[in-house]
């Protein structure tokens, strides 16, 4: 019995979640920080650079055994981001954040090996280019 | 002991609804002012202002004013902690906060945006550009 007790306090605040964030279908760059490309490789300018709106998603992954197993998995962002991009009238996405925090459920996992949530929060920049940038590289993906 | 229980019980009864109400109030703020508030396709204020909008739907915001690019997010609703409460009273109470809305909290609870000029620059080949912006369909 004191060992269950000993297991379970050292096993409280083990759960929480895991899960990747991909987007391979994405028609448009993505990018973590403020850089963007053309297609000769300059980084545009902050001229050529207009924030246009905010890229926002919310999802809540779960997992469970301390995260070893993830019924989650993949996060595939690509149908958000297109879509997000297309009615912002927007170009590419600057700034890619990934915010992680307690999800209500916590307070009734108390060790690791029940299942757990988390609450992700992924916000962006949506940039609309102009001028030469226009030509954006459609090849600078850099969602991790 | 007992009927302080019960007691604790019925003032936190759909807590989230006393609390927070089915609206949140919402402030938006623009530089330049005076920039047009479009909540769902709808104008609802011109900023600086300050808007309800219901808890229990997320809300696609335009911010438009002419001469300058528009800004376009969504507000996203999360669980509020309030509903917690809701445990005292064996959940009954949970379904009014539902079912009002109240158990919700929208984020961001403020929007405080520079919009950017449609201007013409000269970069560094000398030669002058005009970005035009067409306005984004909103959809309805």
């Amino acid at each position: 019995m004191k060992a269950a007790l000993v297991l379970a306090a050292i096993s409280l605040g083990c759960g929480g979640a895991r899960s990747w964030i991909i987007a391979p279908r994405a028609e448009v760059p993505i990018s973590m920080s403020d850089g963007l490309r053309a297609v000769d490789g300059h980084l545009l300018v902050p001229q050529e650079k207009h924030v246009v709106g905010e890229f926002s998603l919310d999802y809540k992954p779960w997992s469970m055994l301390f995260r070893l197993i993830s019924f989650t998995g993949d996060k595939d962002i690509s149908d958000e981001v297109n879509k997000q991009v297309k009615v912002a009238g927007g170009d590419a996405i600057n700034n890619l954040q990934v915010f992680s925090g307690n999800c209500t459920w916590n307070v009734f996992t108390l060790v690791g090996v029940l299942p757990d949530c988390a609450n992700v929060s992924i916000r962006g920049d949506i940039i609309k280019v102009s001028g030469n940038g226009r030509r954006v590289e459609q090849a600078q993906r850099e969602v991790n | 002991m007992r009927a302080t229980i019960v007691l604790a019980g019925l003032l936190l009864s759909a807590c989230a609804t006393i609390i927070n109400g089915p609206r949140q109030e919402v402030d938006f703020r623009t530089a330049p002012a005076g920039a047009s508030v479009l909540a769902d396709g709808k104008e609802i204020c011109k900023t600086p202002c300050t808007a309800k909008l219901t808890r229990s739907d997320e809300h696609v915001i335009d911010l438009q004013i002419s001469g300058y690019y528009p800004y376009h997010l969504t507000m996203r609703n999360h669980g509020s902690n309030w509903i917690l409460g809701d445990i005292f009273t064996g959940l009954a109470f949970m379904f009014v906060d539902l079912a009002t809305g109240s158990c919700w909290y929208l984020t961001p609870e403020q929007v405080d945006r520079t919009l950017e000029p449609l201007m013409a620059h000269a970069p560094d080949d000398g030669r002058v550009r005009v970005g035009v912006a067409l306005q984004p369909e909103i959809p309805r």
